[in-house]
């Protein structure tokens, strides 16, 4: 037996005696206060007599009960320790993987803001000066999913549920794309600007005004699930210039992998996906 | 205006898995609370200011409460994956008979609302379900929510939300 495995003995056997003294001493005191009577009486047959009377046979038979009914109980709470430390494990774990769920949808937008940024520069290969955002038809009005734009201030979102009949996120779930490539310059002529998205869109100047990001031309496009029969989302490509985006091109990649992209993280992460719909069939 | 003490309080004796009561479930149901009585009554049940942290809907009163508190105990640990936990127990049974002596029925009944609307949801099911309240969709993160306000514009939205 090599130096390890002694220590390792001495180790249990020291965490033995220091879980179970306390019940070791209290079967060792039993027997001893009832020898106590043994003792003290005349013991003229010798120890025959622990067999033979009923006093020495009742003695005998609680000796054995106080020495099997403690084995009995050392090994039910040894059982019930392990179901306990079990338990906790159990509650740690349960603990720990609440909070990965938390983080899972507490990250969502920021997950898919990720996903978008890919699409974005890698697949379309726009820059700075343009945009992405996925839209949710919930009810009558759409709800902001996910934006990316390298521009800080057009990756910034003001609100995140717009009514369904304004602009080219509302004609492009209805006619799966549409386009507007060339608004007029709001640098330039700002009150054609408001005006076009008035009589073009359905845009009112105070729902303008709030945008942030005053685009010269956006490419709308719904997305399919892969049957392609019901529509998932709309997604909207815009620029802030014009001549940069072309219809062709962002209803080709969003028919092709980066409609696919989109449409997987939207599937993947819907379990965790925030919905307005759902809190209200909540009642909150 | 109900105490924040006595919410606790009755949260953590009325809901029906004490084991489960984190400092974040409970500080979401509590934000649920608030939520519902901004909707239903135009003011929150508690005088909280809620911030949408980086931890959702979030305020720092209830975890400060229950460790400052004799009534409340707080253990605290860490998760075998090394992240912090703490879970909130009420000790006091005295409340219980006097019935938390600031809360009214109509707080208590929204209180039970709460309750009921997500004990039987899984984890998964009561972060969306907090997450995809209005103040949360709508507003920016690090913004503090106005619920009270916010509950008026949901008010004018929801219509036109699904059924």
């Amino acid at each position: 037996m090599n130096h390890y495995s002694q220590t390792g003995w001495k180790k249990r056997i020291g965490g033995w005696i220091r879980e179970y003294w306390s019940r070791g001493a209290v079967v060792a005191g039993a027997v001893l206060f009832s020898s106590v009577g043994l003792i003290l009486s005349p013991q003229v047959e010798g120890w025959r007599w622990l067999l033979t009377s009923w006093p020495g046979r009742i003695f005998v038979l609680g000796v054995v009960l106080t020495l099997f009914g403690n084995a009995a109980t050392w090994r039910r709470e040894k059982r019930l320790a392990g179901l306990q430390q079990e338990v906790t494990e159990l509650e740690e774990q349960v603990a720990a993987l609440e909070d990965r769920v938390e983080t899972r949808t507490r990250d969502y937008y920021a997950q898919f803001r990720t996903e978008l940024a890919r699409v974005l520069k890698e697949e379309l290969g726009y820059g700075d000066t343009e945009r992405i955002s996925v839209y949710r038809h919930r009810g009558r009005t759409f709800q902001l999913l996910g934006r990316y734009s390298e521009n800080p201030q057009f990756d910034r979102r003001t609100t995140r549920l717009y009514p369904d009949h304004q602009g080219v996120v509302a004609k492009a779930w209805e006619d799966r794309t549409a386009a507007e490539l060339s608004l007029p310059d709001p640098e330039g002529d700002e009150a054609s600007y408001y005006q076009t998205l008035e009589e073009k869109w359905s845009m009112d100047e105070e729902t303008t005004r709030q945008l942030t990001m005053r685009s010269r031309a956006l490419v709308g496009c719904a997305i399919y699930e892969p049957k392609g029969v019901d529509r998932e989302a709309v997604v909207i490509v815009e620029s802030a210039r014009v001549g940069t985006i072309t219809r062709e091109e962002v209803v080709r990649a969003m028919e092709g992998e980066a409609g696919s992209r989109i449409y997987e993280f939207l599937e993947r992460e819907e379990s965790n996906e925030p919905d307005p719909n759902y809190a209200k069939e909540q009642d909150y | 205006m109900a105490e924040l003490r006595d919410i606790v309080a009755y949260l953590c004796d009325r809901y029906p898995y004490p084991n489960e009561l984190s400092n974040a479930r409970l500080t979401k149901m509590i934000y649920l609370a608030d939520w519902k009585s901004a909707i239903e009554r135009e003011e929150q049940l508690t005088n909280l200011s809620w911030e949408f942290s980086h931890y959702g809907p979030y305020v720092p009163n209830v975890i400060r409460l229950a460790r400052s508190e004799k009534d409340f105990e707080v253990k605290r640990g860490e998760t075998i994956y090394g992240d912090q936990k703490e879970l909130v127990r009420y000790k006091a049974e005295s409340d219980a008979a006097a019935g938390y002596s600031t809360l009214k029925p109509e707080d208590k009944d929204l209180l039970d609302f709460v309750i009921h609307s997500v004990e039987d949801k899984s984890f998964t099911e009561f972060v969306k379900l907090v997450y995809s309240t209005y103040p949360i969709v709508t507003q920016e993160r690090y913004s503090i929510l106005d619920l009270v306000n916010l509950a008026k514009e949901y008010k004018e939205v929801a219509p036109l939300l699904g059924s």
